[in-house]
């Protein structure tokens, strides 16, 4: 009885455990519409455009959920009214992007920020969310040299004034980076003196495409004026990526040679099994002959009698 | 004489290859039943994709592969055990051994099938074949595991034989036509002579010796494919051997569980005594040991070297899945010791329920070494949806799984309607009393 016990406790604790493990992907119920939230952010490109960008995703109790083809829209604040831009819908990943050019039609603050603004309007599964964000339109430009030897990035920063003059803009921190698979590889951190200008020695181990190719990414991240500026170039200063290095056989996916010792290893493991069973298989053949020419060598008896 | 004693143990054994209770046709029905649903499931999945799994980017396997490691390593445990006892020509093994066969074959057949479920592109399976490359873990477990199937088929049908020639000659058995012509044609004319008993003898010794071998190597090679890895919980030198005592104390659990279910079944008490599930209790005991040495010396290691991963990973292991840790590690493993290591303790209930307990700490094992080493990657996963960071199976995979145990159990009786449970040929040689192994 003692042992019947303790098995039904492991049991009821096994229970749990799978329970436990089997309710985690479930949704709670919603009575009413569940919550949106939404990123906002303006980022200035090197193309004299302002990119805007609205993230939009929906709360629940085990996280959030990007909402996809939701329309966003896009305006920008006037003196007294708000100017309507346009419309974009979200994508697969939540994300809705909209260009404007950063020219002088937009007014100002009086800090001479140009304040945009993305609005969804919700229905009824999902509520409303708006965000809001200013900057003053700036500028990155991103160029190389080269100087005794010693290879340079160079980062020149300019701001639109309210007037449509560009100036140098003031110090400010920049970062360059080299898009990779899944984040931007920092190759420096530069600041910039009070002409805008600042350089960085560019590093020599950085990997580019199979010709050197590489893309050059200088940023400002949440300035309190210029908010996002980024600004990007190419060179060919990379490392060339080979593929394929036929003399160097490894275990790498793109190597069409396996090394050596494995070849070896796997052909004598193959033979020694698949030789026993070809013997194994030969024993049963011979089996089957034998059986067969015992039952001609007796006319007129069958397999029983032969048994018996 | 020895005819006369394989006759009457033909007659014997006779009914359950004649008949089938109308209890055995609910039985047969409700296999099929879950059989189907594994179908409907699997329909589902290939017409809506893998979305309807609760396989997503980041945990990209679930219980599929669970279930694959889970019924290879049964499947090897079969071989090792049948094996084994043939080797060292333990004489209360045959009444059993047979089960330990079928086993082997059975769940080899159904293991992979998990492997394809997992795949999501499965017009692209023949380039596995194609362009194989032997650098690859997964085709060293594709040449592995079909070899294991081929070595396997082969030993059940050397150990067959005998029982196949008895069969076809014994007049007195009340099956259809066919099936007496399939018996003649697999009994491949033997009829016992001693140049053929000699060659079954060293196709059968043989054939042993190289399924163990091939066992240990492919689920060896089964856990290479996580240990080459670098993940955090994988990455280990003793998981090749882990997985093997993993193996064969799981199929250990599955062959009592058999030997208990065809005792009462097939009314084979008189064949499968107290002493059997003793004996094969000891091995499980024995493997027990062996099972809590690893685990305890495994996650020892990873606590002690403070990696910052492994240390993520042991966290989530006692905070997440504490309880699936408890079960399969602590329980899992003291329970067989407990019940089988003290004498009052020993009774055939209670090794069986030891052997199910066995069974399911074990598919929490494997389920463990899966999916929390997933859920803790190198790189963090940020802005991304629940379902996509943690992992829980979906009604699909839930009835994939049960469709999976359900076709187990219906081949298993299959199986036993076509070629008796025991071996009829070998039981007339008595059995059981000496060289029996004890505490």
């Amino acid at each position: 009885m003692q042992m019947q016990k303790i098995i039904i406790i492991l049991f009821a604790i096994a229970s749990v455990a799978g329970f436990k493990q089997s309710v985690a992907q479930k949704e709670a119920a919603k009575t009413g519409p569940s919550e949106t939230v939404m990123k906002f952010s303006c980022t200035s490109t090197s193309d004299d455009s302002i990119q805007l960008k609205a993230i939009v995703s929906v709360k629940h109790e085990e996280g959030a959920t990007l909402l996809v083809n939701a329309p966003i829209s896009f305006s920008v604040k006037m003196t007294e009214t708000v100017q309507v831009l346009g419309k974009a819908k979200t994508n697969e990943q939540g994300i809705a992007f909209f260009k404007v050019p950063a020219h002088n039609r937009f007014t100002r603050n009086e800090v001479q920020l140009i304040t945009f603004k993305a609005a969804y309007e919700g229905n009824d599964k999902f509520t409303a969310a708006e965000g809001e964000s200013a900057l003053k339109p700036a500028k990155l430009s991103v160029s190389f040299y080269e100087e005794d030897s010693v290879r340079y990035v160079k980062v020149e920063a300019t701001q639109l004034n309210a007037d449509g003059k560009e100036t140098p803009l003031g110090p400010v921190d920049i970062t360059v980076s080299v898009p990779r698979m899944f984040s931007m590889l920092k190759l420096a951190s530069i600041s910039l003196d009070s002409t805008g200008i600042g350089t960085a020695e560019f590093p020599t181990n950085i990997i580019g495409d199979s010709l050197g190719n590489l893309t050059i990414v200088a940023l400002v991240e949440d300035n309190e004026v210029y908010g996002n500026v980024q600004g990007q170039a190419t060179n060919t200063w990379g490392l060339h990526k080979h593929l394929i290095s036929p003399d160097r056989p490894s275990r790498e996916l793109w190597t069409p040679i396996a090394p050596l010792w494995m070849i070896i290893t796997l052909i004598i493991m193959l033979a020694g099994v698949w030789g026993h069973y070809i013997y194994a298989i030969v024993q049963l053949i011979l089996i089957n002959k034998s059986g067969k020419v015992k039952a001609e060598a007796i006319p007129g008896k069958n397999t029983k009698s032969i048994n018996s | 004489m020895s005819d006369i004693t394989s006759d009457n143990m033909l007659k014997e054994f006779a009914p359950q290859l004649e008949r089938t209770s109308n209890l055995g046709k609910v039985w047969i029905g409700f296999l099929i039943f879950g059989v189907c649903m594994g179908l409907f499931a699997l329909y589902t999945q290939v017409t809506k994709g893998h979305i309807v799994t609760g396989m997503r980017d980041n945990v990209v396997w679930g219980v599929y592969i669970v279930n694959f490691i889970f019924f290879m390593g049964i499947s090897y445990a079969g071989a090792l055990i049948s094996g084994t006892l043939h080797l060292f020509h333990a004489e209360w093994r045959k009444p059993i051994i047979r089960m330990a066969e079928f086993i082997t074959v059975i769940s080899l057949l159904i293991g992979p099938l998990y492997i394809m479920l997992c795949v999501g592109r499965l017009d692209r399976l023949p380039n596995l074949v194609l362009f194989g490359r032997i650098q690859s873990p997964i085709t060293w477990d594709v040449i592995a595991i079909s070899s294991d199937i081929f070595g396997c088929f082969i030993f059940l049908y050397l150990a067959l034989l005998r029982d196949l020639s008895k069969l076809r000659d014994f007049s007195e058995l009340k099956v259809p036509a066919w099936q007496k012509k399939m018996y003649k044609i697999l009994a491949l004319g033997y009829t016992g002579t001693p140049e053929q008993q000699k060659r079954l003898k060293h196709a059968t010794d043989i054939m042993a010796a190289m399924v163990i071998a091939i066992a240990i190597i492919v689920y060896s090679v089964l856990a290479w494919i996580f240990s080459v890895t670098l993940q955090p919980g994988w990455h280990s030198t003793i998981f090749g051997p882990y997985f093997v005592i993993a193996a064969v104390y799981s199929g250990t659990g599955v062959l009592i569980l058999a030997m208990a279910v065809f005792r009462k079944v097939y009314h084979l008490e008189e064949h499968i005594t107290l002493k059997h599930f003793v004996n094969v209790g000891v091995i499980m005991l024995v493997l027990a040991a062996f099972f809590g040495y690893f685990t305890f010396s495994e996650y020892l290691t990873k606590w002690y070297g403070s990696e910052k991963n492994d240390e993520m990973l042991i966290k989530i292991l006692f905070k997440d899945y504490y309880l699936f840790f408890i079960f399969s590690n602590y329980v899992g493993v003291l329970l067989p010791l407990i019940v089988v290591g003290f004498k009052r303790f020993r009774s055939i209930r209670n090794i069986t329920i030891t052997a199910v307990v066995v069974i399911i700490a074990l598919w929490m094992n494997r389920y463990l070494i899966v999916v929390p080493t997933l859920e803790s990657p190198y790189l963090p996963i940020e802005d991304a949806r629940e379902a996509w960071r943690h992992y829980s199976a979906t009604w699909v995979e839930w009835t994939l799984t049960a469709g999976g145990v359900a076709s187990f159990c219906l081949f298993f009786t299959i199986a036993s309607k076509f070629i008796p449970i025991v071996q009829v040929s070998e039981l007339k040689e008595e059995p059981i009393e000496p060289g029996d192994i004890t505490l």
